[in-house]
């Protein structure tokens, strides 16, 4: 018999709900696990259907990522020049003087939680998985 | 019949139907954390906030909230104390082959104890 405590979900054994290799991603089998490791794929909300509106819909806030769903935006540089945030070769970001083009056009994905570019659709990612300092 | 060993598979206590308590249909029950038959979703606090979804009255997974998608709900039955899903309702989660597999699945044979 499962009990919610804490962030835990967790049965009289003290085997506690799991997500299976502690990968957030989906369709990941949930399993058991006997080892209270207390990270985030052993931590779980309640949230009760009645109470909760669902994920923000295009032109709402996303209030944890404080973007507005699907609305264009620019990001602008504090550097003196005020030079935009742009792509080039399809993949490389710069930062470029403003041009009305859609590289330099982006908006936030709800779907991926991701911001993406308004040029071909891809979502900003650290180069090599994160293993270098390239956007 | 065995012998007596004072164990609580053989005690036993008698209550009167007009004295025994009704099992409650709404409120939280504190013990076990759980609002009483309001349907929930349970969310993962991983970066995606992915919901536990359960498969084809089978296998449960982590998925990406979609609106009332009730396979995606749960709701906490007081009368057997389990957390049974809101699509196929006399199925609630357990872990797989009574505990000797580590995934949790969704089953019909739930009774009055389980792993």
């Amino acid at each position: 018999m499962f009990r919610y405590e804490g962030s835990a979900i967790k049965n009289e054994h003290g085997k506690i709900l799991s997500v299976q290799g502690a990968i957030d991603g989906e369709s990941r089998h949930i399993q058991c696990t006997e080892t209270d490791q207390q990270k985030p794929h052993q931590q779980w909300e309640v949230v009760y259907a009645d109470e909760w509106k669902g994920e923000p819909t295009k032109g709402e806030m996303n209030e944890k990522y404080g973007m507005i769903v699907e609305r264009p935006f620019y990001i602008v540089s504090a550097l003196a020049a005020g030079r935009y945030l742009d792509v080039i070769n399809n993949r490389n970001m710069v930062i470029k003087t403003p041009n009305g083009r859609s590289t330099q056009v982006w908006y936030f994905d709800q779907r991926t939680l991701t911001i993406k570019t308004k040029l071909n659709n891809q979502s900003w990612d650290i180069k090599s998985a994160g293993k270098t300092s390239n956007l | 019949m065995n012998k007596r060993n004072g164990g609580a598979n053989q005690r036993w206590k008698v209550v009167y139907v007009d004295k025994a308590a009704k099992t409650e249909t709404k409120g939280l029950n504190e013990e076990f954390g759980f609002f009483i038959n309001r349907p929930f979703y349970i969310r993962s606090r991983m970066p995606m906030e992915r919901v536990m979804e359960v498969h084809g009255a089978a296998w449960t997974r982590l998925n990406r909230w979609r609106k009332n998608v009730k396979s995606q709900q749960f709701y906490f039955d007081e009368k057997t104390k389990t957390v049974r899903s809101n699509h196929w309702k006399n199925y609630a989660i357990a872990i797989y082959s009574n505990g000797g597999h580590p995934y949790i699945s969704a089953t019909s044979g739930v009774n009055s104890r389980w792993w």
